[in-house]
């Protein structure tokens, strides 16, 4: 008995030694095999760089909400979103995607990104544990200066889309599980400092930076693109009511430090030929044909008789020669009838697997130029830049014209291998002195903003935001007009909203901030101006 | 920690300070039915917790206290026998089949078999014959409406699918929700590698529950422990449950006198008709409207389509004459709409002649260039599925001698899913047997391998390479299947759908031809699963032994997907081969004990440690494939994309119990288990699970035991707290890869905030219950109250993009559970020749999401593709299903807007939840003599489901509902009220008519139109079984044959909207209630043949 005894406490230690004890290794244990958990900046800044604008090109941000705000595009069926309903789902992710990114992954989990790896970035660069290693990516100061001007560009866009966003409480992670939205009025001067610190942040002399795909790491060029984005955020607060004087300063400043002078100098990088690193809106074209030229900007352009036209379309498949726009916002039924072999889509330039995707161009500076020179008193002849932009916008797409590939898979029959010749100075010069081109300081400010919502396809949201503030041009198809097309004529009737009111002047909110951010929605709906979460509700730089 | 060894050490040890004078007294027990042996059987001494088990042969030995008087001989499904012990040293039993189940005994935590009434929880046990009786393939198939409080669903039309099963509701906001499935003591993995898309309704195939490895022919009976009370003792991952399993045994066939080795077999063969699809229209065609192939006329710049032999050929004009858009009188062919999947088009069945898809191909001379009239198809879906049939055939093999014994079974499915080209073929191979080393020294194996290969199971959700999205979403109805069977691939291997871009462009729009999508698009998968234990027992004493043991459950899953060249979606091969190995290490102290005749003690000590080893690597080609009919990774057309995963989790636990029982009247139970996980942290990675139950059987007291009509009767209390951990790699922030950007790698931030300060979360329960039996234990009512709260819930919770991050790890919230079970059981009628019994089975689970972290009132299950989402909202059950609701006026009429649709609110609102109120099921079963007739009544009664087929069905005007009343012709007024345009801010009856199209697309809109009821009541179970007298045999070596005939699901009542099946879970995750595209459920009708050798 007694042995036994000693056999059974002997087991009993052995058992709570091995069991009980043995946790040493599981702090090791659960240390992932998957994914590191450092990494130098510079993977995080091409991650930044590539998908903040990619989600801003692909066919559910561009496709289905700028190009058809701003009318460069005709969906061809299910027409709901030139209607003005969006889904959702759609409105849900990107709003997370610009923030925070999300990209599902092969097992289903989520990938991060977006404004919280330029975040990331200016921390590493920042924190005393991590900095000298950060400058291996380049020092410190110009990474930091790169990331901060990124989301200066991204914050713009977020608040002109939607109006009060979170800003100043944004991408704080753990810290703050509810950011307060900002008012768009707070928003936009503090956008203007940061950006001005920014670039006055950047030492050229100290050296590039690693992992940019944008400049290849130039400060130079990033000096010059935070004070192109400065003149950009300026001019839309440039309205009567709004803030004439601060507009014209922050120009003026920008102009002074130095902006794009060349198309040379453009935010804009060349997407590479395959997946997943091809333009966004060519991989969506391999298997759906939604989206045609609107019939809109057809004709603004042949009305203009504008060289780019076979740049921003193609010929019909039927008629190559032929450029036919598709009427915008019809139904789905009268949509469907009509063929899309007849009509125009998208340019090969626009659709290429290497079709760049841009972040601000050289043109819109020279735009912002002009109008600055007419209504913001600026030293400068307004002539000049309006047509320094023009000349500048058409190289920029003869740029594109030689970069662009032959020969690759169009869904809807389009020839890849035709690509139209590249516009000569003499036509460049023939259309500055043509009569709807030709510089005329009666209607001085209408032709700018002509000239400028051209050059902006197919970024379509900026042409959104442009239409929005000036106006112009004047020829956007309106809820309750009745427009004939070739073959009849149809009414555009909005799904959602009732009629009343023109294009939609802003975005609602994903209802996803309703369940998970809802306070602070609800205070900035009720703070926004007009009669709530509405496409009809003004923005502050619209008065 | 240390108190806690010290009380187990205490408990362990003070027993063994007794001893008594005893008497080893020996037997065999065997079965009336056939003479054998049965091993397993529990022999108690009377009014002590002192008892065995018998071996192999059924034989047994045990030494008894002094003064003992009787001996208890119980076994499940057999009557119990009491035996007075006298003097007799050799007592041989022979035990009846029994259908009461009085004093039986069942197999609870870590296997331990216990008397059923010393029990303080409820524990509902299910026998082979009962569970087998469908002859379903999964278990949680077999065990469907079965089991009080078990909610299985199910997706009967998927070959080899998973199911969902909640027992006592979901208890954890995204935990699996899970019970863990114990087969032998070997825990079997049954994680579902589903991802998040698939569960959300947004395509993906389902393969299937891993459980489904499980094969029922083995299975001789299942315990099913329903709450954290019962199963304490399993740890972490039985918070949600355990159904324990065990396996049949090998027997001694010397005892009855039977020479060699017995053979056993099954054969059966069953057939799957499809039997709930939607309420199809069929009075209007594809497209908005005609259109029209002129022949003269053509588009500026193409040739005129009579020049072309693909538009007119050997004809020289049109059918039918008009003025062209030229303005010029030609002759046209009317043309559908192909380019357009839905069916708003002509009038069907008015003779009208037109051009079909397949009438602009040279290499279909028959029909090139020919009209054909419009016709309707009323049953074209319904010619798209074939019968399925399964076989099954099972052989099992037992043998043995004095010294070891085993069984060795063999197991063929060969399964044809209903839709073309779907097969499922699984294989299994059981090995039990045991060997006696020593006098105390026993030693035992238990092995099995089941090899799983499937081809060709159905697409779920909202994809194209799902056939019944088309089908139920987007489509034409005047489809005609056999022409798409017939001409689905043309000679030179390309491609030939309905749904093409234009009449001189055959790629297809937006769908493939759906025989193109089974025959091209088509999935496999196998998996190799190897799964067993070996161990010793060592038997110190009579009342003392070890058992030791190591369980091993390993498998390598290979999967494979295609989309090939010419289909509409980018031509893709995927392969994903994972592999699982979980090894759990096990030792278990049993002690048994009676100190006198009113008191015993029975205690257990043991430990484990589990260790579990997962890895994924999946590749997937990108941007399309180079070559055509070339699978493989290399022939990806981009760089293809690697996914490569490790994932490493141990669980050290020990854990102990301890059983007092006094005067065969009151029981105490306790226990007590700590578990160290590798994934919290480390200061916070033990947890204790303490529980403790009680009861009393209040029919042992004199002033009852005298009364006839109550035979038993016991009240219970039970207590318990578990706790959880979580999954690996939860605590240190990390960065993610994503594919490089030429030569510029790419990581980001994680979507994710880790949290290094997350500590176990923690379940609660509390059950009450009575268990009553009468007359002789024909009635009997067995009822269970529980209460079950899980607090500090490890929670991924959706935390607004703007904080940068889209998920943080947090522990928070808290749900509940109270709930009440009841089964009844009864025996009507009972004479010689003819018996009816019936048993009752109903629960009814009260959930509700008490709160969630600080701030947040809503948690997000997933989005479905479209419209509404899955939540877990405060103060709500689990699994609200939220979108946008009517617009109510105050006293809650719809209001209809400007153009007679519905208005909608601007915010997204409640529409329903998915638990169901209730639960129930009804089993009958009628002997008389040798044949029985028996059949089982499933029923579900409450929560809703959100339909997507019908959602898009109505929008495309694919479903009956789109032409019932006249909308099309007449449109339809809309119940609700209008603003009164005379009175504005008035509202009135509405009047207004609002027209078909706008109706069927308005339920896009307003998705509370879209939300139903998940009420059913189906007839799950039906058999008809002639079991042939034994002594029709004597001169055959064939013994206990049975023939049936079985049939399955072969009537659904009850349900809200008629052609959508409210039982259709494609996964076993979380994310229930979104119907989108379901496989259609099958109904099954077979015939069985068992019998002995």
């Amino acid at each position: 008995m007694k042995n036994i005894f000693k056999k059974l406490i002997g087991i009993s230690f052995v058992v709570l030694f091995l069991f009980g004890g043995c946790t040493k290794d599981f702090d090791e244990m659960n240390i992932t095999p998957n994914q590191p958990s450092e990494i130098p900046p510079q993977y995080l800044l091409t991650d930044a760089e590539k998908n903040l604008v990619a989600f801003m090109w692909d066919e559910w941000w561009n496709g289905r909400f700028g190009n058809l705000y701003s009318q460069f595009w005709s969906q061809t069926s299910y027409t709901d979103e030139s209607r003005y309903s969006p889904r959702d789902g759609v409105l849900n992710n990107y709003w997370t995607y610009f923030y925070a990114g999300r990209d599902v992954v092969p097992d289903g989990t989520l990938n991060g990104g977006g404004m919280e790896d330029l975040e990331r970035i200016i921390k590493l660069n920042t924190d005393e544990d991590t900095k000298m290693k950060a400058s291996a990516s380049g020092p410190n100061m110009n990474q930091i200066a790169v990331a901060r001007i990124l989301k200066v560009w991204m914050f713009q866009i977020l608040t002109d889309t939607w109006g009060y966003i979170p800003y100043s409480q944004a991408l704080q992670g753990a810290d703050n599980s509810s950011p307060a939205y900002d008012s768009q009025e707070s928003i936009y001067p503090a956008l203007i400092t940061e950006i001005t610190d920014a670039q006055a942040q950047i030492d050229v002399a100290a050296g590039s930076i690693l992992g940019d795909i944008i400049y290849g790491g130039d400060m130079a060029k990033w000096k010059k693109f935070a004070n192109s984005v400065k003149m950009r955020i300026a001019i839309r607060m440039s309205n009567d009511n709004v803030d004439k004087a601060g507009a014209g300063n922050a120009i003026s400043e920008a102009f002074a430090a130095g902006a794009f002078t060349s198309i040379d100098d453009n935010a804009a990088y060349f997407f590479l030929g395959g997946v997943p690193s091809n333009n966004p809106l060519n991989e969506n074209q391999k298997t759906r044909q939604d989206f045609a030229v609107s019939k809109t900007l057809i004709d603004f352009l042949k009305l203009k008789n504008d060289p780019r036209l076979p740049f921003y379309a193609n010929g019909t498949v039927n008629d190559p020669t032929k450029y036919v726009g598709f009427p915008y916002g019809m139904d789905n039924g009268e949509a469907t009838a009509l063929s899309t072999t007849n009509h125009s889509m998208p340019g090969n330039i626009v659709y290429a697997p290497t079709a760049p995707a841009f972040y601000m161009l050289y043109d819109e500076v020279e735009f912002i130029l002009a109008e600055a020179c007419v209504r913001l008193g600026l030293n400068g002849i307004a002539k000049d830049h309006y047509e320094a932009g023009i000349k500048a916008s058409m190289n920029y797409w003869n740029q594109l014209k030689d970069n662009t590939p032959m020969g690759w898979d169009r869904i809807d029959n389009g020839n890849t291998n035709v690509l139209p010749a590249s516009i000569t100075g003499a036509e460049m010069d023939a259309y500055i002195a043509s009569a709807e081109v030709a510089w005329d300081a009666a209607k001085a400010l209408q032709l700018i903003a002509e000239q400028k919502y051209i050059a902006l396809y197919p970024s379509g949201l900026q042409a959104w935001f442009e239409y929005n503030r000036t106006g112009f041009p004047a020829i956007l198809v309106q809820p309750g007009e009745t427009v004939p097309y070739d073959g009849g004529s149809y009414t555009f009737i909005p799904m959602i909203e009732p009629l009343d009111h023109k294009t939609p002047h802003r975005m609602y909110y994903p209802s996803e901030e309703q369940d998970l951010n809802g306070a602070n929605r609800d205070a900035a709906v009720a703070a926004m101006k007009g009669d709530g979460d509405k496409f009809s509700t003004k923005l502050w730089w619209q008065k | 920690m240390r108190k806690f060894t010290i009380f187990l050490a205490f408990l362990l040890f003070c027993g063994l300070q007794f001893t008594m004078a005893q008497t080893r007294i020996t037997g065999t027990v065997t079965s009336s039915e056939d003479g054998l042996g049965i091993p397993g059987v529990s022999v108690v001494v009377k009014n002590t917790t002192v008892g065995t088990i018998t071996d192999i042969d059924g034989k047994y030995s045990l030494s008894v206290p002094e003064g003992s008087e009787f001996l208890i001989f119980s076994f499940v499904g057999m009557q119990n026998q009491e035996v007075t012990i006298g003097n007799q040293l050799v007592i041989n039993v022979q035990l009846n089949p029994s259908t009461e189940q009085l004093d039986e005994y069942v197999v609870t935590a870590l296997g331990v078999s216990r008397e059923k009434k010393a029990l303080g929880y409820a524990v509902q046990d299910i026998k082979a014959d009962e569970l087998l009786k469908g002859r379903e393939n999964s278990i949680a198939g077999a065990l469907t409406g079965k089991v009080s409080g078990l909610q299985i669903s199910n997706n009967t039309g998927q070959i080899g699918g998973s199911s969902r099963i909640l027992i006592r509701g979901a208890s954890s906001v995204n935990g699996q929700n899970q019970p863990l499935f114990v087969v032998d003591g070997i825990a079997l993995d049954n994680s579902n590698f589903t991802d998040a898309d698939q569960e959300r309704g947004a395509g993906g195939y389902d393969y299937g529950s891993m459980a489904n490895d499980i094969n029922p022919d083995d299975v001789e009976s299942v315990s099913v422990l329903k709450g954290p009370v019962a199963a304490a003792l399993y740890g972490s991952r039985a918070a949600n449950g355990v159904i324990l399993i065990t396996t049949k045994k090998g027997k001694v066939r010397a005892a009855s006198g039977a020479k060699g080795i017995g053979v056993s077999a099954n054969f059966g063969v069953m057939f799957d008709k499809v039997a709930i699809l939607p309420d199809y229209q069929n009075s209007y065609g594809g497209g908005y409207a005609w259109d029209t192939l002129w022949y003269n006329y053509a588009p500026v710049g193409q040739p005129s389509p009579h020049e072309n032999p693909i538009a007119f050929p050997n004809r020289t004009s049109g059918l039918y004459e008009g003025t062209n858009p030229d303005g010029n009188s030609d002759s046209y062919d009317l043309l559908m709409q192909y380019e357009v999947d839905e069916s708003w088009g002509p009038k069907l069945d008015q003779g009208t002649m037109y051009r079909p898809w397949y009438s602009f191909q040279d290499a279909i001379p028959e029909f090139f260039g020919k009209n054909v009239p419009l016709i309707s198809q009323p049953d074209n879906i319904k010619d798209f599925f074939k019968t399925g049939q399964t076989f099954t055939s099972n052989i099992a093999l037992t043998g043995g001698s004095e010294a070891a014994y085993f069984r060795l079974s063999f197991t063929n499915v060969d399964q044809n899913g209903v839709m073309p080209k779907s097969n499922l073929k699984k294989n299994s191979i059981n090995f039990s047997g045991s060997t006696k080393l020593g006098e105390k020294l026993t030693a035992f194996t238990n092995i099995n391998y089941v090899k799983t290969a499937a081809v060709g199971r159905p697409m779920t959700g909202y994809d194209g390479g799902n056939v019944m999205q088309p089908f139920n979403q987007w489509s034409q109805r005047q489809m005609n299947m056999d022409k798409l069977h017939q001409y689905w691939i043309n000679p030179d291997g390309t491609t030939n759908t309905w749904n093409r871009s234009a009449w001189d462009n055959p790629f297809p729009k937006y769908t493939d031809n759906p025989y193109w999508t089974r025959y091209r698009n088509y999935e496999n998968d196998g998996r190799d699963r190897f799964y067993g234990n070996i161990g010793f027992t060592y038997e110190f004493f009579d009342f003392l032994k070890l058992t030791a043991k190591v369980n091993q459950d390993y498998y390598t899953d290979r999967r494979e997907e295609r989309v090939a060249i010419g289909s509409n979606a980018t031509p893709l091969y995927k392969q994903g081969i994972r592999t699982l190995s979980e090894r759990n290490a096990e030792f278990l102290f049993q002690f048994n004990k009676r100190f006198s005749d009113d008191f015993s003690l029975g205690a257990t000590f043991g430990g484990n440690q589990m260790t579990r080893i997962y890895h994924r690597d999946v590749g997937e080609t990108q941007g399309g494939l180079s070559l055509a009919g070339f699978y493989n990774l290399i022939n990806s057309k981009d760089s293809p994309l690697i996914d490569q995963y490790r994932r490493k989790k141990r669980i050290n636990s020990l854990y102990g119990s301890t059983s007092l029982g006094y005067k065969n009247m009151y029981y105490l139970d306790l226990t007590l288990r700590s578990d160290w996980s590798s994934t919290l942290p480390e200061d916070n990675n033990q947890y204790l699970y303490p529980s403790a139950t009680a009861s009393w059987v209040f029919s042992e007291l004199d002033a009852l035991s005298n009364l006839d009509w109550l035979s038993f009767g016991k009240l219970r209390v039970g207590w318990a707290q578990v706790g959880s951990d979580t999954d690996p790699y939860q605590l240190y922030d990390i960065y993610r890869a994503k594919e490089s950007f030429g030569s510029n790698p790419i990581y980001t931030v994680p979507n994710k905030l880790f949290n290094d300060q997350l500590k176990p979360e923690r379940t609660n329960d509390l059950e009450f219950g009575a268990d009553v039996r009468f007359f002789d234990g024909r009635l009997g009512l067995d009822v269970t109250y529980y209460s079950m709260e899980t607090v500090d819930q490890i929670i991924d919770i959706d935390i607004s993009g703007t904080t940068g991050f889209g998920s943080k790890v947090i522990n928070a919230g808290k749900i509940t559970n109270k709930g009440v079970e009841v089964l009844l059981t009864g025996t009507p009628i009972k004479t010689s020749d003819f018996r009816w019994d019936v048993t009752i089975n109903w629960a009814k689970n009260k959930n509700e999401v008490v709160e969630l972290a600080d701030g947040i009132t809503n948690y997000r299950l997933a989005n479905a593709p479209f419209a509404v989402s899955v939540n877990a909202t405060v103060g709500e059950p689990y699994g609200n299903l939220t979108g946008r609701n009517y617009l109510f006026t105050d006293d809650g009429q719809r209001i209809v807007s400007y153009d007679g649709t519905y208005e909608r609110t601007e915010d997204t609102e409640p529409l329903g939840n998915v638990m169901p109120d209730w639960t129930g099921g009804i089993n009958n079963s009628f002997t008389y003599k040798n044949i029985n007739l028996s059949f089982l009544i499933d029923i579900r009664k409450g929560g809703q489901f959100f339909s997507t087929s019908y959602m898009w069905g109505l929008y495309s005007g694919m479903l009956e509902k789109s032409v019932a009343n006249n909308v099309r012709e007449d449109g339809i007024v809309l119940d609700g009220v209008m603003e009164d345009p005379a009175n504005p801010g008035q509202y009135m009856q509405n009047t207004m008519v609002c027209d078909a199209g706008s109706y069927g697309l308005y339920h896009y809109y307003v998705h509370a139109m879209d939300v139903f009821d998940a009420d059913y009541i189906k007839l799950r179970e039906l058999t008809l079984g002639y079991t042939l007298p034994n002594n029709m045999l004597k001169k055959v070596p064939f013994s206990n044959i049975r023939i049936a005939f079985v049939a399955r699901n072969l009537f659904t009542w009850g349900t809200s909207v008629k052609g959508i099946d409210p039982d259709f879970a494609t996964n076993a995750g979380n994310i229930q209630g979104i119907e989108g595209a379901q496989v259609p459920s099958t109904k099954s009708f077979g015939f069985n043949l068992s019998f002995n050798l």
